[in-house]
């Protein structure tokens, strides 16, 4: 067991490192850089400014710092592969390695892209969590009372919510509640100022809309499974048995339909966290997912490459939560890889 | 069995926090939002309602800069706001540091907190401020400030002219690196210390030193200038001349300004409280020399316009500023609608040609395309009457401006013959022409599409668009090589003196001149009249004749001054409106507002 | 064990004839319980009724989508309001000439929704068949071969479902989209690329797995007895095998793709605009949700329509997707 989550935790180091690759060769591409502004700035100050984080160094490889060193008699290996990886992109890595992900350009150089991510994340996290809450205690319930009462009304209500609840992007819902609320309810826009500081009133709408998805992934999940496992020989065998509905119901129905559920939360938690900037955008929640958008437009290499690392690193772990919880339950898994 | 319990339990034990936490949080939060809470009424996404086209100013904000958590806990928003005046700003400011900060967000907090030297008044008069008094010698190649006696900071510390000289220097440091460096580079060495290399420890020494400001005693400071500058006492009430204290800069290293602690200023209000994204308030400076009627100012940000505009409509806020897809909505509503107030602001946009590539390389074509604007029409329609049509460079309110310019007026016919003249003859004759633009703003397109359409319909000319995040038109046209063909862009006034208009934007030797390929001797021998004479009167003539000279030659074809608009609670009194405001009305003199209840 | 009615015509193969019955009633089958399902049929019938709109924009279109200058724009005005709005400014009440008013560049909003029909459906149904080449090709060999190479595609998939996918989009926007590249059918190229280029994973997992429990079965082991090439059986043994799942897939990758284009477009970095009058791909619902939610206060109805519009197109994509799935899935 410890061995196979040792393997599946290290087979995360290289995914993260490709996916770095990936956005700092995208970003490269983009020809703005984030001294680009409106109104000129001094060639003398960008040359400054870029030789503080850093721009002035080759993008991938260092090969003229080799050069120079080896000119200067540096024979040591370790050097000479140090100037060799004294590259924007050598730096970058070898910095994130221990946990800098450098400064960010909006502030200036004032601020890390690690601090803005402790600061910010825990939002987005709070926000990501009520959804996943929400869709859990929404969804699970729709789910069950859809297939014990299958063909019912409440049947059909648990599937056009799930059908809705998949299929309609949550920006538009979120675009059309908001639409709704200062329309009809005339709700008043500003918050009190640590409105988003901890769990708030603020949170329940953006987290209503960002949960619906995964809400409604649950009750179709739920639905599915409870009515595979109705169709079980153990339950036929516990009805034929005289056991009551409600215990076969509890005891036996819901704990084995559960057990998927439980294996897509890893996932849809990670996905709800690191999913949520259009609708952070959307309900102004100043969480990471507002912050990278916002980054993508003014160029922010550091605060671009940290949080998409930082997300990668979320996905990824939530994809590893699956492996183990699947090896968990069931030993099969855990024997073949 | 038993393991699948175990896992549906740890599971348990990881949601039921989240519960908890939700269900205790709820009852804390403010009793305001009852109904039902949420924050956007949707709106704007990403783009700042002043973005326009690109101008080559400071209009475009980028997203907002984290900044450090508030170190005091935050005070609540006011609800009630007594004789605090609650302005609504778009988006929150990066970096707001005399020598670092650049945009107009950024520089109306600290011209509320800071004065320099001296100061715009309600007329955009260069005044006295901290300094009662200048003196230039005979070329204008030497300005001598004297100070007001007794200047103290907020705080009661005294303000003397070394606080000016360090804000001059930390200005042209090498080691700052501030966006707006430049501004100063007219003062001798200042350029030279800009590029020093902060390393290099001689000549950077060397080169600080050799920086032409000082302060002989501690009410006078002397600026040495690198060329005649007649204008510079004007330079000398921006932003860059703000005096900090230097001990609280260097005792709070890179991020001393997210303290308000540490932002002790010279102007007539203070930092009281920062709270990132949301809020900035201030108290008024009791120590300043011209005490303000206001008890404070509380900038609110509020980045959707529909979000603010609801705020404004519920009481939270004094004056809001729409966004132009607002305007129709502000003027249906008859309560709103009487209180909105729109003036000219300080900034000409029109269509720039780059002049070095074909088809803009021919003059008559350039004329044509300038004869095919419809800008009333563009003003009116388009831009739901956000601006003004114009058709000269310097702005009206600022010193220079032509009232009289009435050359490429909207005339179907003359844009026809103007290009039936050209050395391509016919439409079908042109290159590939294509327009650059920036994305951001989600109303650019259609602009952007109606002035396309505008040279398909009139000249028969196929534009193609390109529109690009904002960022990439800025790189684009910082670079000769790639500047556009054809885009929107302009300029928005540093400091209301022609040669901030005219210099520094068609001098033969500016970059934005060079990167458009335009240069006039002619012109240029006028701005050199303008910008070194001491008798004010030829200067503002020798500017106006250099700018007939530019109108004619079409570098660019002026469009629109876009206006400064806001709604304002009929509480407030005593703003003084001037072209220079653009993030509330009489921001240059805010001593005077006042709030009747 | 369902083979296909590709094979139907050639009797001569080995191992074919007797199974010709259950392939026959298994797609006759699914087509009879996908008719039952009403929803599904609802959906179908929408998405029907949406290409004739799309194929017939001009003809449907009360005006020209694109925006007026000059007089005409006068006429219209930017951000009139939709016609049974009624307004104190008298040119911005509503006309029944401009059902749902107009946009903040004087375009009739209904003219332009009818008009943006045509992008949701070609950045629905082209990336769907990009991201099935890419991701069919890539599960069939990695799970036929197996070995090293299946476990490299498996790691490079594991990269793919790492990517942030919207980031990876925005990133990918904003890296190429200046490029001639990037311009390519107004910027549709790109789109399709990249959404093909992560969801792809998705659907090479879908087929390995298929592949390797095929692998396994007697036909597969009969074809190979009988000396059948790999690259044969691959083609005309597994894939057949793996249409159902495949066709399920596909009608859940169109609403993703379609909604991918309006998140692109509504953060501003969507399709590029044309101002052509012959173009026919003037503007998409995304981009009208993007304006619209700039002009909420003043014109409601541009954000409504596009968003309404967006909404229907996706359910009815996505209860298609549910009935196909059960109607291939005999288990249900």
């Amino acid at each position: 067991m410890i061995g196979f989550l040792i393997r599946r935790i290290l087979a995360v180091i290289p995914v993260l490192f490709v996916v770095a690759f990936i956005t700092f060769f995208l970003m490269k591409q983009a020809k703005g850089g984030p001294f680009d502004q409106e109104k000129e700035v001094n060639p003398a100050t960008v040359k400054t400014l870029n030789a503080r984080f850093g721009l002035d160094k080759p993008t991938w490889i260092n090969t003229t710092a080799v050069s120079r060193a080896s000119d200067q008699g540096v024979a040591n290996p370790l050097t000479l592969t140090r100037a060799f990886l004294d590259s924007q992109f050598g730096n970058y890595i070898i910095n994130a390695v221990q946990g800098d992900l450098g400064p960010t350009y909006s502030s200036k150089g004032t601020e890390n892209v690690q601090d803005v991510i402790k600061r910010k994340f825990p939002i987005s996290l709070r926000l990501g969590l009520l959804a996943a809450a929400l869709a859990v205690l929404v969804g699970l319930p729709l789910g069950i009372l859809g297939a014990l009462k299958q063909n019912t009304i409440f049947d059909y209500i648990s599937l056009i919510v799930a059908t809705i609840g998949t299929s309609v992007p949550t920006f538009v819902t979120g675009l059309l509640l908001t639409l709704f609320l200062s329309r009809v309810f005339g709700v008043k826009p500003i918050k009190p100022i640590d409105a988003w500081d901890g769990y708030s009133t603020a949170y329940i709408a953006p987290a209503c809309i960002l949960g619906l998805n995964t809400m409604a992934y649950i009750t179709r999940l739920t639905r599915s499974s409870m009515l595979e496992v109705k169709r079980q020989d153990y339950i036929r065998t516990a009805r034929a048995k005289g056991m009551g509905d409600r215990v076969v119901i509890t005891r036996h129905m819901l704990r084995n339909s559960m057990i998927p559920v439980v294996t897509i939360l890893g996932p849809a938690v990670a996905g709800l966290v690191t999913g949520s900037f259009i609708i952070e955008n959307i309900f102004r929640v100043p969480g990471i997912g507002d912050e990278f958008v916002g980054s993508i437009g003014s160029r922010d290499y550091s605060m671009i490459m940290g949080a998409t690392l930082f997300f990668a690193l979320l996905v990824a772990l939530g994809n590893l939560t699956v492996d183990v919880v699947y090896g968990f339950l069931d030993p099969r898994i855990r024997s073949k890889s | 069995m038993r393991k699948r319990m175990i896992a549906l339990f740890a599971l348990l034990v990881l949601i039921l926090p989240v519960l908890a936490a939700c269900g205790a949080a709820t009852p804390t939060t403010a009793p305001a939002a009852t109904t039902a809470p949420t924050a956007a009424t949707g709106g704007e996404a990403t783009a700042p309602p002043v973005a326009d086209a690109p101008t080559t100013a400071p209009t475009d904000v980028p997203a907002a800069a984290p900044t450090d958590a508030p170190a005091d806990p935050p005070t609540a928003a006011p609800t009630s706001a007594g004789n605090v005046l609650r302005i609504h700003q778009v988006a929150y400011p990066d970096v707001f540091d005399p020598q670092k900060s650049s945009y107009s967000g950024e520089i109306v907090l600290l011209s509320q907190n800071y004065e320099g030297l001296t100061r715009l008044d309600e007329n955009l008069e260069t005044v006295p401020a901290a300094a009662e008094s200048w003196e230039y010698n005979a070329d204008a190649t030497v300005i001598t400030f004297t100070l007001r006696p007794d200047l103290k900071y907020s705080d009661g510390s005294p303000l003397t002219a070394e606080n000016f000289v360090y804000a001059a220097q930390r200005n042209c440091d090498s080691a700052t690196a501030g966006e707006y460096q430049s501004i100063l580079f007219d003062l001798a060495g200042c350029a030279d210390f800009a590029s020093s290399v902060v390393t290099d420890t001689a000549a950077y020494d060397a080169a600080k030193a050799g920086l032409g400001v000082s302060a002989p005693d501690a009410n006078t400071v002397v600026m040495q200038m690198a060329q005649p500058a007649p204008y510079f006492h004007t330079v000398a009430s921006l932003w860059v001349m703000y005096p900090a204290k230097q001990e609280m800069i260097e005792k709070g290293g890179e991020t001393w300004w997210q303290d308000p602690e540490a932002q002790i200023g010279n102007g007539p209000f203070q930092f009281s409280s920062i709270v990132e994204d949301q809020q900035i308030d201030f108290v008024r400076n009791d120590n300043y020399w011209n005490p303000a009627k206001l008890d404070g100012l509380s900038f609110i940000y509020i980045d959707d316009s529909s979000v603010a505009l609801e705020a404004y409509k519920s009481g939270q806020l004094d004056i809001f500023s729409p966004d132009p897809s607002q305007i129709p909505a502000v003027q249906e509503d008859a309560e709103l609608a009487s209180l909105y107030v729109a003036y000219e602001g300080a900034n000409t946009t029109g269509l720039q040609f780059n002049t070095k590539l074909a088809p803009f390389d021919d003059l008559k074509v350039r004329e044509a395309f300038a004869y095919a604007l419809d800008r009333e029409t563009y003003c009116e329609v388009i831009r739901n009457a956000d601006c003004l049509q114009t058709l000269t460079w310097i702005p009206k309110g600022i010193p220079g401006y032509d009232a009289d310019e009435t050359r490429f007026a909207f005339d179907e016919a003359a844009a026809k013959a103007a290009l039936a003249e050209s050395s391509y003859g016919s439409a079908d004759a042109l290159p590939e022409i294509t327009m650059m633009y920036a994305t951001n703003d989600p109303a650019n397109q259609a602009r952007h599409e109606f002035v396309a359409n505008t040279f398909r319909d009139v000249l028969g000319v196929e534009v193609t668009l390109q529109g690009l995040p904002s960022k990439d038109v800025s790189a684009a046209k910082k670079d000769n090589a790639t500047y556009p063909q054809l885009s929107l862009g302009g300029w928005i006034g540093d400091y209301p003196d022609p040669q901030n208009w005219v210099s520094v934007f068609w001098n033969s030797n500016a970059t934005f001149a060079q990167r458009q390929g335009y240069g006039n001797p002619a012109a240029d021998e006028l701005m050199k009249v303008g910008d070194t004479s001491t008798d004010q009167a030829a200067r503002i003539a020798a500017y106006q004749e250099a700018q007939k000279i530019i109108i004619g030659d079409l570098p660019i074809a002026p469009m629109y001054n876009r206006v400064n608009k806001y709604v304002i609670n009929p509480r407030v009194t005593g703003y003084a409106m001037t072209p220079a405001d653009d993030q509330f009305p009489g921001q240059w003199s805010s001593t005077s507002i006042s709030i009747t209840e | 064990m369902a083979t296909t009615s590709s094979e139907m015509s050639r009797p001569g193969q080995p191992g074919v004839e007797e199974f010709q019955r259950p392939v026959r009633s298994l797609w006759s089958d699914a087509w009879g319980r996908l008719r039952r399902n009403k929803l599904a049929m609802i959906g179908l019938f929408y998405i029907f009724f949406l290409s004739l709109v799309a194929i017939a924009a001009p003809v449907l279109a009360p005006h020209s989508p694109a925006r007026p200058i000059g007089a005409e724009l006068r006429e219209r005005g930017a951000y009139r309001q939709a016609a049974w709005v009624e307004s104190n400014n008298e040119k911005k009440t509503g006309l029944w000439t401009y059902p749902l008013g107009t946009d903040s560049g004087g375009g009739d909003v209904l003219s332009r929704l009818i008009y943006g029909t045509r992008v949701s459906l070609v950045v629905g149904f082209i990336p769907m068949i990009f991201t099935l080449l890419i991701g069919v090709t890539m599960g069939l060999v990695s799970g036929y071969a197996g070995g090293a190479l299946d476990s490299w595609m498996m790691r490079f998939t594991d990269v793919v479902f790492a990517l942030p996918d919207i980031l990876f989009f925005i990133i990918v926007q904003t890296a190429f989209g200046k490029t001639t590249f990037g311009r390519t059918f107004n910027g549709l190229l790109l789109i399709f690329v990249s959404f093909s280029v992560v969801s792809w994973a998705g659907v090479a997992r879908l087929v390995r797995g298929q592949v390797l429990s095929l692998k396994e079965k007697e036909f597969v082991e009969a074809a190979h007895a009988v000396g059948v090439k790999n690259n044969k059986i691959l083609t005309r043994h597994i894939l057949p095998n793996t249409l159902a799942p495949i066709i399920v897939a596909a009608a859940f990758i169109v609403p993703g793709a379609i909604v991918t284009e309006a998140v692109l477009s509504f953060l501003g970095i969507g399709i590029q605009p044309n101002t052509s009058p012959t173009n026919p791909f003037p503007t998409s619902w995304g981009q009208m949700i993007f304006e619209g939610k700039s002009g909420i206060d003043s014109q409601p109805w541009i954000l409504i329509s596009s968003a309404i519009a967006i909404a229907s197109i996706t359910i009815a994509f996505v209860a298609l997707g549910d009935g196909l799935r059960d109607a291939l899935d005999p288990r249900n």
